[in-house]
C-alpha cells in the first residue's frame, strides 16, 4: 500500500484565503525518500503543515491518503499516532517540560494508540539511551526543558531524536538543514539515514541541494508556485544547484509530469 | 440618613466583629498591655471598617461578600467532629501529611490541635502563641506592641482585627548560628461549618525571630474543606544580621473560603529571605508580602503561583522596601486563571533615597485559560535614588498556539497538550522550593488542580 497519496491538493491560508498550494500530486511508497525542493514562497512548508494538520489552512480541493485512510479528516494528534511525523523547521521551545518527560509522554501516547504496551521508566530510558546516541545527543540536553536554550543544531537533532523514538511510517523533514553548520548538518543527516528502512518513507523538504549530499533521495521534485513542476532523480537536485531555480521557472511549458510526480519506479 | 445597602452590610459586619472581639477579651484574663492591644484593635477596626474598592490598595478586590458573611469564633474546646475532619484534611497533604516527621504545630479552626514530636536542636523554641501569652507574655510583649500601631496604619482593617482577636499562633525563636535542616510546619486546618452553624473565623499571629546567622525553612499551610470560613493570618519575621529564612506558604483551602494572609519580613544587614507562595484559590483570597530591607547587602526573593478557577478571586500584593544600600530583590509571580476566575497582582518596589546600588527585578506573568477569566496586574516602581538597577515586566496571555500544535504533532491530545503547558507554566515556581517533599506535594497538587477540561498528564 502507498504510504502517502496526494491528489490535486489545493490549500489556502484560512485568514485571508490566499491560495498557496494549487494542485499537488505526490505518491510516496514504503522505503522511498523523496526530496521536495523549490524557491522561497513556492509552498514547501505549507505542504508540510497541511499534511501534518497544522491549524490555519483551508483545503478547497483534492485529497490526501495516508496508508489508505483520509489524512485530512484526522486531527493532527491522530495523524501523529497513525505514524506521520513532522520534523519542524522551527522547533518550539517548551519551558518547564523536560525533554525526557515529553518524549516519554509522546511515545506512550503513540504506543497506546497502536495497541502496544506503554513503556515504563526503565524500558523508556533504555530506548532513549540508544536513540540519543544516534544523534549524538548529550544527556544534559535530555534533562533540560524541550528545546529551551538549545542551539540550532541541537534543536534539529532533537527533532531527529523524537522521530527515532516515535518510529513513524512517514517522516516529513521541513528544512532540517536550515541554520545548521556543516558538522551539525552531518550529525542530523546521519541520524536520519540510520532511520531509513524498507517500511519507512520520507519527504525531505529543502531549499538547497547541500542536504541531499548527505540524505540521498530516491526522487526529487521541484515545487514552484504551489505546483510540482518537475520531478526526477537525485541528478535533478544537482542540476538545480548549478542552474538555480530560475531555470525551472523560465523553462517553457513546464507542467507537472503526472507519472514522474507520482514517483513511480 | 439611610446608608446604601452595601454600606449597611459592611457596617453590620464591623459591629458584629467588634462584638465578637469583646467576648474574646472577656474570656481571656490578660496583662494590661495585652488588653490594651486588643481593645486598640477593636476601636481601630470600628473606626476603619473594611476597606472599599475606592481604597487604591483594594481597587480590584471587593470585600463586600466577606463583610456580608457572619463569622463566629470557635469555642475553646476542640470537638471530636473537628478532630476527625482535621485528620481527613491533613491526610490530603500526602507526603507532607500526618506521618511526616518534621516538627509541626497543627491548628484546627485556630486552636492548637497537635504538636508533632519532631526533634528540635538546642537553641530553637517553637511554641503556641497562646501558651506564651499565658505563661510568659513578657517574651512577646515588645514585638507585639511595637508593631501594632504602625501595622494598623499601613494595613488597616485586617491588622486591626488581628490585634483585636490576638490569641493564638506560633512563636518561633532560632538562636544565633543555629541552622535547621528540616523544615518546620505551621499547619492550619479550617473545618466547614456543621449544618446550621455560623461559619468559623480564625485570626492567627506568628512571630518568628532569627538571631544572627541562623537559618530555617518554615512551611505555613492552610487547609480547608468546602463551606465558608475566614482565615486572617499574620506572620512577622525578624531576621538579624546574616540570618536566612525560606518561607513557604501553601494556601489550599476550599472554594468558599475567605483568606487574608500577611507576611512581613524585616531584614538586617546581609540577611536573606525567600518567600514562596502557592495559592490555589477560594472565594476571596488575599496574599500580602511585605519585605523590608533595612540592612546593607540584604537580599530577598519573592516567588508566587496563584491559581483561580470559576467563582474564585486571588489577590497577591507584594511590597519590597529598599531602605539601605546594596540590597537586592528578585520577584517572580505567576497567575493561572480559568473559567470566571479572577486574579490580581499588585507589586510595589520602593527604593528609598538612601538605597544606592539597589538591584531589584520584578516579573509577573499570567496565563488566562478562558475567555471569561480576568487578571489585573499592577507593577509599581517608586525610586528615590539614581544609582540603582530596577527592572519590571508584566505579561498576560493565553497558551501559545505553536506550542499546543507542537505537542499535538507528537501525538498528545489538545487537552493533554494544554494541561502539560499549563503545568509547565506553574512548575517553574515549584522548582524553586528548597524542600523535595514540598516540591513533590506541589507537583501532584498542581496536576490535580488543572481544570477538569484539561486531562491531567500522567505522573512523572
Amino acid at each position: 500500500m502507498n504510504l502517502l497519496e496526494v491528489t490535486n491538493l489545493h490549500a489556502a491560508i484560512e485568514e485571508d484565503g490566499h491560495e498557496i498550494l494549487k494542485g499537488i500530486d505526490l505518491v510516496i511508497r514504503p522505503g522511498e525518500v523523496h526530496a521536495l525542493m523549490g524557491p522561497n514562497g513556492s509552498g514547501k512548508s505549507t505542504l508540510a503543515h497541511v499534511l501534518s494538520g497544522r491549524p490555519g489552512y483551508d483545503v478547497s480541493q483534492g485529497k490526501a491518503l495516508f496508508l489508505g485512510k483520509d489524512l485530512l479528516a484526522m486531527p493532527a494528534e491522530i495523524r501523529a499516532r497513525e505514524g506521520l511525523f513532522l520534523a519542524f523547521q522551527y522547533p518550539v521551545e517548551i519551558p518547564g517540560v523536560s525533554n525526557t518527560y515529553f518524549l516519554r509522554t509522546a511515545v506512550n501516547t503513540v504506543r497506546k494508540h497502536r495497541g502496544q504496551p506503554e513503556l515504563d521508566a526503565i524500558d523508556f530510558l533504555a530506548l532513549l539511551d540508544g536513540k540519543a546516541k544516534l544523534v549524538e545527543m548529550e544527556e544534559a540536553l535530555l534533562n533540560r526543558s524541550v528545546n529551551e536554550g538549545f542551539s540550532g543544531g541541537e534543536k534539529k537533532r532533537n527533532e531527529v531524536l523524537q522521530m527515532a523514538i516515535l518510529d513513524p511510517r512517514l517522516a516529513i523533514l521541513d528544512e532540517t538543514d536550515s541554520g545548521l553548520d556543516i558538522d551539525a548538518l552531518r550529525i542530523a543527516a546521519a541520524g536520519v539515514n540510520a532511520l531509513r528502512n524498507g517500511a519507512r518513507g520520507m519527504l525531505v523538504i529543502t531549499h538547497y541541494q547541500r542536504l541531499l549530499d548527505y540524505i540521498v533521495p530516491d526522487f526529487v521534485h521541484v515545487l514552484s508556485d504551489g505546483k510540482i513542476v518537475k520531478s526526477g532523480d537525485k541528478e535533478l537536485a544537482k542540476e538545480l544547484e548549478a542552474k538555480g531555480y530560475s531555470w525551472i521557472e523560465k523553462e517553457p511549458g513546464v507542467t507537472a509530469p503526472a507519472s514522474a510526480g507520482a514517483g513511480g519506479r | 440618613m439611610t446608608l446604601p445597602a452595601r454600606a449597611t452590610a459592611l457596617h453590620d459586619g464591623v459591629a458584629a466583629l467588634a462584638g465578637r472581639a469583646a467576648e474574646l477579651a472577656a474570656r481571656r484574663p490578660s496583662p494590661p498591655w495585652l488588653q490594651r492591644l486588643r481593645t486598640g484593635g477593636v476601636s481601630a477596626f470600628e473606626k476603619l471598617g473594611f476597606p472599599s474598592t475606592n481604597d487604591e490598595d483594594w481597587r480590584f478586590t471587593n470585600l463586600a461578600p466577606l463583610a456580608r458573611t457572619a463569622f463566629a469564633l470557635s469555642p475553646d474546646t476542640v470537638s471530636l467532629a473537628e478532630r476527625t475532619a482535621a485528620l481527613e484534611l491533613e491526610a490530603r497533604l500526602g507526603p507532607l501529611g500526618l506521618s511526616s516527621p518534621e516538627p509541626r504545630l497543627v491548628f484546627v479552626n485556630g486552636r492548637p490541635l497537635r504538636r508533632n514530636a519532631g526533634a528540635l536542636p538546642p537553641g530553637v523554641s517553637f511554641e503556641w502563641m497562646g501558651t506564651v501569652l499565658r505563661e510568659s507574655p513578657e517574651l512577646v510583649e515588645k514585638d507585639l506592641v511595637a508593631s501594632a500601631t504602625a501595622e494598623i496604619r499601613t494595613r488597616g482593617a485586617f491588622a486591626a482585627l488581628g490585634d483585636a482577636f490576638l490569641d493564638e499562633g506560633v512563636v518561633l525563636r532560632v538562636a544565633a548560628g543555629v541552622r535547621l535542616e528540616e523544615p518546620l510546619f505551621i499547619l492550619h486546618v479550617s473545618t466547614p461549618p456543621w449544618s446550621s452553624e455560623t461559619p468559623r473565623m480564625v485570626h492567627t499571629r506568628n512571630l518568628l525571630t532569627f538571631e544572627e546567622d541562623s537559618s530555617a525553612t518554615v512551611v505555613e499551610a492552610h487547609l480547608g474543606g468546602s463551606g465558608p470560613s475566614l482565615m486572617n493570618s499574620r506572620t512577622d519575621v525578624e531576621l538579624a544580621r546574616g540570618a536566612r529564612l525560606n518561607h513557604v506558604k501553601l494556601q489550599l483551602e476550599g472554594p468558599e473560603t475567605f483568606h487574608v494572609g500577611h507576611l512581613a519580613v524585616s531584614h538586617a544587614a546581609g540577611a536573606h529571605a525567600a518567600s514562596h507562595v502557592f495559592s490555589f484559590g477560594g472565594k476571596l483570597v488575599r496574599n500580602e508580602i511585605a519585605m523590608t530591607l533595612r540592612g546593607e547587602g540584604a537580599s530577598t526573593e519573592l516567588n508566587g503561583l496563584f491559581c483561580a478557577a470559576s467563582g474564585q478571586h486571588v489577590d497577591c500584593h507584594t511590597l519590597i522596601d529598599h531602605a539601605l544600600p546594596r540590597a537586592s530583590s528578585v520577584e517572580l509571580y505567576k497567575g493561572v486563571l480559568d473559567g470566571t476566575g479572577r486574579g490580581v497582582f499588585d507589586g510595589k518596589i520602593l527604593v528609598r533615597a538612601g538605597a544606592a546600588r539597589t538591584d531589584a527585578r520584578q516579573t509577573n506573568r499570567n496565563l488566562v485559560l478562558s475567555d471569561s477569566a480576568l487578571v489585573d496586574s499592577k507593577p509599581q516602581l517608586e525610586i528615590h535614588n539614581n544609582d540603582v538597577r530596577c527592572t519590571h515586566g508584566s505579561t498576560t496571555g493565553r497558551l501559545e498556539a505553536d506550542a499546543v500544535f507542537y505537542l499535538r504533532s507528537r501525538g498528545l491530545s489538545p487537552e493533554a497538550a494544554r494541561a502539560l503547558l499549563t503545568y509547565a507554566f506553574g512548575s517553574e515556581l515549584i522548582e524553586k522550593v528548597p524542600s523535595a517533599d514540598v516540591r513533590a506535594f506541589l507537583e501532584n497538587h498542581l496536576r490535580a488542580w488543572l481544570p477538569a477540561n484539561l486531562a491531567a498528564p500522567e505522573a512523572r
